[in-house]
């Protein structure tokens, strides 16, 4: 080992006496910057997982985890995980073209670096593009929507017999000053005030002009975020102005409010309602019965399971139980059984996590590359070193 | 819950009776379902004396023993110093006289006086948020809770005990209720027995109060008895096997009379038991258990695995890995008194002793995996029972081929520090746990828990052979071939980690995935994994850049021990606050001392490598 740590060593002090034009590539292929970036990693690992004994894991994903850099102290940049990590990637995708050699005695290496390009790239396809939500269903219950964890929307739709047709406005971005017009229905939402979290209060604001809000709300006031980035409940304040002339209206959404909020605009009365964002599913399902099991003589749970059925427009109706660790696939979605509530009035809830992953598959590919390159590279190295040990003794 | 406390201090009033049984095996035996889990009586024993005492036997005889005479003769018991206080600000807070050392061992008689106190103080303690209890707030807490068990468990078979409560004296009465003559003070169960006949006699017996006072009484004996412990005969079969109940022998008593229907049969063997056990009738006491036994297998027919019963028996009365820490400390032993004298045959007492100790502690692994039907790592405590198994293993085959001591020294003290720590999770309660349902995937459990302990096993040996490269760099600098040899041992030994460690790690992943639907969360036993793989690949890289070297990289090892000791406890610390105490005060102190010897080891070592070298680099022009 110890000779293979001079060869490269001595290859990359070639690497920098030649002023070449890939030199740039060449450099970003530095064993050095390896180092620095796993020590990095090994830092923010430390900091990231300590600051959640404070603040919960949700920020700690945030600010360490989830970002490029953050501030410490408010003014010192330091690197975030997605940085490094992309850092991390090029620097290996470079070394295994400029810098690892590619010879037998080396082989266990370049698969051990390769699979964890495919690991890298899960994570980042994981990253960018998977989605979680949850599915609440009373026993009996259908349901073709699953929830939003965490992202909010305004909900509207006219107050008509049988169905109904509901538009909703993102506002998981929203900020105030935001204008968002629905050309549909003649509606102008602007926006006064949003917070992410807040409480609500009753009653109204001296100096404010009265708002419309169906709870009895009339001020809201802004909390630092939750632990937990589903506990918050966003609130905000609305401006709605119609096609027609007249003054607008203001309304007050909270994220708990009990019931919608009418308002008519331009002679038609559209109801209200701030709520988790609602994502439609390609399929439907009836909770037909949830289970708790114990272990006898004891409040230790043995198992969770529901009992659905599934609908979609391809498929068959079916029956399927989804239990802890048997979670159901369906299309590029997966349904686990995430939890359970017991209403007071002994109603049972199923609660189950739907999740779409792109890259779902990556990991299980990546490690199992990377485990035979660590294999072949340990076994390697074992019996390069029986041979060395024999051909000194002999 | 306070009732019945009181109505148990009532009832400690009877006379001292002197019993002895010789063999309590059939004893052991009983099953009790508890906490999901059907085992010996032999295991509670154990387990519920080591929750009070910190030890496993009381006063060098098995456990079974000391609950014989809780359960049959509670008096007797009332004496024997099980109740362990480590802080004797708790004594002083209820009132009671300390003794002897500051950690000791006290009697439910000596802490009797003190229990009102105690009671109003572990209720105040209940309200408190778990986070914001002080040590003896935890303390006062426990010590309720474990008398409180204790009085339950003294009160189990309370109704086979004659009690005055329950006295005949009329002559008449005794014969025309078929009692025995000789005797004037019953049991419960005696006049439950009878309890027609004695609501017949009532009205022919008006003037006798004895006799009219009996009805009034069982009802206040029924009804201060009800939730008492030892579930230990199996209720009907259903079909759902989940909702299969055991009951305790006074909950089925309350029921008969309640519903004024026979017992049971399998009480009238359990009162036999009691008087065996109380007239010092071995023959007696163990034909009465023979045949409850029997009776409570052929009623839960397929539900009790008799097999595995005997088997935990076994186990309990080998103790592999109380015994196994003997074998390893003295494999050490013996290997450092060879350096000094008689070379080769302490050397091969060594190597022998550790592999003995390998396979006792093969053997307890084994026995654990056949009672439970699990793979050998389900809970925290047999985590370290297998880390010790799998770095003893490793010490063993390094030094197969190596012949160098350093295997069966790193080898030898790894499992014992293991088995030491496995020792101390112990006293917890019972280490054969029902798995909750997030982790009832034997599967999973199979593959990921025991990857990752290979991979932490292959760290912590590798750090451990690490200490010894450092020290020979300093004492034996040398000695070239010598420093090779431990070098390479470490580098494998982390390589063996790394690749393990990783291999857990994903299949982690690959789990939360199938349970939970993401692969990774950034939660903090998942990062406490990352953290070693983050750390031991920081030091392959660091070494092949050429920015550490043989020394830089044993060094590292060390710091790798410290990162699994921080996945390992830190992680669950975490959890808890930074402003917990109570047992986790001992793991936090604990990791603290630790990790404070492993940084002043690096500087102490650090240094004198340093100056060292410039002592060498003088003397070699």
């Amino acid at each position: 080992m110890t000779n293979q740590a001079t060869k490269e060593n001595e290859r990359e002090e070639k690497t920098k006496g030649n002023p070449n034009p890939l030199g740039i590539l060449k450099a970003a292929a530095s064993l050095k910057l390896t180092v620095v970036c796993l020590l990095l990693l090994t830092v923010l690992v430390v900091w990231g997982t300590v600051y959640q004994a404070d603040h919960g894991l949700y920020q700690a994903q945030q600010k360490f985890f989830h970002s490029w850099f953050f501030l410490v102290f408010g003014f010192i940049p330091f690197p975030g995980t997605v940085l490094v990590m992309f850092v991390l990637f090029f620097n290996l995708v470079n070394s295994l073209f400029f810098r690892l050699r590619f010879r037998w005695s080396n082989i266990g290496n370049i698969i051990t670096h390769m699979g964890i390009i495919v690991l890298l790239v899960g994570g980042f396809f994981t990253f960018y593009f998977s989605e979680e939500s949850s599915l609440m269903l009373q026993e009996g219950e259908t349901s073709n929507m699953s929830t939003s964890r965490n992202l909010w929307e305004v909900a509207l739709w006219e107050r008509k017999g049988g169905e109904k047709e509901v538009y909703a406005v993102d506002a998981s971005g929203m900020d105030t000053g935001g204008v968002t017009r629905l050309d549909d229905l003649g509606v102008t939402i602007s926006v006064r005030e949003f917070y992410k979290n807040c409480t609500a209060f009753k009653g109204s604001a001296s100096d404010e002009t009265r708002v419309a809000n169906a709870s009895g709300i009339g001020v809201l006031k802004e909390i630092p975020p939750a632990m937990e980035a589903a506990e918050n409940v966003a609130g905000g304040v609305f401006d709605i102005t119609g096609a027609g002339p007249g003054s607008p209206q203001t309304l007050l959404l909270y994220g708990q409010d009990s019931i919608p909020t009418p308002m008519t605009v331009d002679n038609r009365t559209f109801l209200f309602s701030l709520r988790k964002q609602k994502i439609p599913l390609p399929l439907s399902m009836t909770l037909l019965d949830f289970k708790v099991a114990y272990y006898p003589n004891s409040r230790i749970p043995k198992s969770y399971e529901s009992r659905v059925t599934i609908k979609s427009e391809e498929s068959a109706e079916r029956e399927v139980v989804i239990s802890m660790n048997k979670p159901l696939r369906f299309a590029d979605l997966t349904f686990f059984q995430s939890s359970y509530y017991l209403a007071p009035n002994g109603t049972e809830y199923t609660i189950l996590a739907v999740v779409k992953n792109f890259g779902r598959l990556l990991p299980y590919f990546s490690s199992i590359i990377i485990f035979l390159g660590l294999m072949v590279h340990f076994i390697m190295m074992l019996l390069r070193r029986r041979k060395e040990q024999l051909t000194q003794n002999g | 819950m306070l009732t019945v406390f009181t109505a148990l201090l009532v009832f400690g009033t009877t006379p001292r009776i002197h019993a002895e049984v010789t063999s309590l095996d059939e004893l052991g035996r009983m099953v009790v379902l508890e906490n999901g889990r059907k085992k010996p009586l032999d295991t509670f024993a154990q387990n519920i004396l080591k929750e009070f005492s910190g030890q496993g036997r009381f006063q060098k005889k098995p456990a079974i023993q000391w609950l014989a005479r809780v359960l049959f003769t509670p008096e007797q018991s009332y004496h024997d110093n099980v109740f362990l206080i480590t802080n004797p600000d708790v004594l002083d807070s209820i009132g009671v006289e300390r003794v002897g050392k500051a950690r000791n061992r006290y009697s439910f008689l000596q802490l009797n006086s003190g229990i009102d106190r105690l009671r109003q103080m572990a209720f105040q303690v209940s309200k408190i948020d778990d986070k914001d209890r002080s040590f003896v707030d935890n303390e006062i807490f426990s010590l309720y809770n474990k008398l409180y068990i204790y009085r339950q468990l003294t009160d189990t078979f309370s109704f086979a005990f004659p009690h005055p409560d329950f006295t005949i004296t009329d002559a008449q009465i005794r014969k025309s209720l078929d009692l025995p003559e000789t005797q004037t003070q019953f049991s419960f169960l005696d006049l439950l027995e009878k309890k027609e006949k004695i609501d017949a006699l009532i009205d022919s017996f008006k003037d006798n109060k004895e006799i009219a006072s009996i009805p009034d009484r069982m009802n206040a004996w029924a009804s201060y008895h009800k939730d008492l412990p030892l579930a230990v005969i199996p209720g009907i079969r259903r079909e759902n096997e989940s909702d299969e109940k055991w009951t305790g022998p006074w909950d089925l008593l309350i029921d008969a009379f309640v519903h004024r229907s026979t017992p049971p049969g399998e009480l009238f063997l359990l009162r036999d038991a009691v008087s065996g056990y109380r007239e010092n009738n071995g023959e007696r006491f163990d034909a009465a258990l023979t045949a409850f036994n029997r009776a409570v297998m052929e009623k839960a027919g397929d539900r009790i695995r008799a097999k595995a019963i005997s088997l935990e028996i076994s186990y309990n009365r080998l103790d592999p890995f109380y015994k196994g820490k003997f074998f390893y400390g003295f494999s050490v032993i013996f290997l450092l008194l060879s350096f000094m004298a008689l070379k080769k045959w302490f050397y091969r007492l060594s190597f022998l002793l550790l592999a003995a100790g390998i396979l006792l502690h093969l053997l307890g692994v084994i026995a654990r995996m056949i009672i439970m039907q699990r793979p050998p790592v389900t809970n925290l405590y047999e985590t370290f029972v297998f880390t010790g198994l799998i770095t003893a293993l490793l010490g063993m085959v390094l030094e197969w081929f190596k012949k160098r001591n350093i295997g069966i020294l790193t080898g030898s003290l790894a499992g014992l520090v293991m088995l030491m720590i496995a020792g101390k999770y112990a006293m917890e309660g019972d280490t054969m746990g029902m798995l909750v349902a997030v982790l009832d995937s034997n599967f999973w459990l199979a593959s990921h828990v025991i990857t990752i302990i290979l991979g932490y096993s292959g760290i912590v040996l590798s750090g451990f052979i690490g200490h010894v490269y450092i020290l020979q760099e300093i004492f034996k600098p040398r000695k070239t071939d010598l420093l090779q040899n431990t070098f390479q041992a470490v580098y494998a030994i982390q390589a063996f980690g790394i690749i393990f460690t990783f291999l857990g790690t994903v299949l982690g992943g690959i789990w939360a995935d199938q349970s939970w639907g993401r692969f990774w969360g950034w939660d903090p036993k998942e990062n406490g994994a990352l953290l070693i793989l983050l750390w031991s690949a920081l030091l392959f890289h660091a070494r092949l850049a050429g920015w550490i070297k043989k020394n830089g990289f044993a060094f590292g090892t060390v710091i790798g021990v410290i990162a699994v000791s921080l996945a390992w406890f830190g992680v669950n610390l975490l959890g808890v606050g930074l402003h917990s105490y109570g047992f986790t005060s001992g793991v936090a102190r604990s990791l603290f001392l630790f990790i404070t010897f492993e940084l002043l080891f690096m500087i102490v070592t650090g240094l004198m490598l340093t100056t060292g070298k410039k002592v060498r680099g003088a003397e070699s022009p």
